[in-house]
């Protein structure tokens, strides 16, 4: 699954910090999201939507593979 | 358990391994050694239990799925491990290869099991922050 998170927080410039402390996760956690790594759960993608004040779907997208 | 909970144990550790050297080095006296030596092993198993139980600074649900896979690739290592010993006692490779002791299977097994909950613990430790480590170095990157 592919995201927006890094152009949403650049937008918004924000660290991914700022963005963990908002949210309630660690930076590494961010970070992770961000480049892919790791796939946050449905709570965490709506919570992660809700802060950039923007639908899942146009933050979260399938990739090719899912 | 609370993140504090980890820190007493890391001293607790050091305090145990501090323990260990000098007891080995200024203890002459058998009982001495003896109730130092009975001591420290449950101060260290208590810290391992202390470090392995308690929580992450910051205890979100990444961390949660990385215990979980943590755990995950404990239960394959340990069935490996099981698999193992149990080949080695199905076997009786002792009597394959004359060099080994005669006991060393009854050995084997019974360290095993008295060391199996602390094993299990360090494998499921070690893979935890070895996953940590790896996505913290991600993040340097």
């Amino acid at each position: 699954m592919k995201n927006t998170v890094r152009v949403e927080r650049a937008i918004k410039d924000i660290t991914q910090q700022q963005l963990a402390d908002a949210i309630g996760v660690s930076r590494n956690t961010i970070n992770s999201i961000e480049s892919g790594k790791y796939v946050p759960s449905t709570v965490l993608a709506l919570k992660i939507a809700r802060y950039f004040d923007k639908s899942t779907d146009s933050i979260f997208q399938l990739d090719e593979n899912d | 358990m609370p993140h504090t909970c980890q820190k007493v144990g890391w001293c607790l550790l050091i305090l145990s391994v501090i323990a260990v050297f000098a007891k080995a080095l200024f203890v002459h006296d058998i009982d001495v050694a003896w109730y130092m030596a009975k001591s420290t092993h449950m101060i260290f198993i208590i810290s391992f239990f202390l470090i392995c139980l308690s929580k992450e600074k910051v205890e979100d649900e990444m961390i949660s799925s990385y215990r979980l896979k943590a755990v995950g690739i404990t239960a394959y290592v340990y069935f490996v491990l099981f698999l193992i010993l149990s080949l080695f006692l199905e076997l009786r490779l002792a009597t394959l290869f004359p060099s080994i002791p005669e006991n060393l299977e009854l050995y084997l097994s019974e360290a095993f099991l008295i060391f199996l909950p602390l094993l299990l613990f360090i494998l499921y430790f070690g893979i935890f922050k070895w996953m940590l480590w790896k996505s913290k170095k991600l993040q340097a990157l």
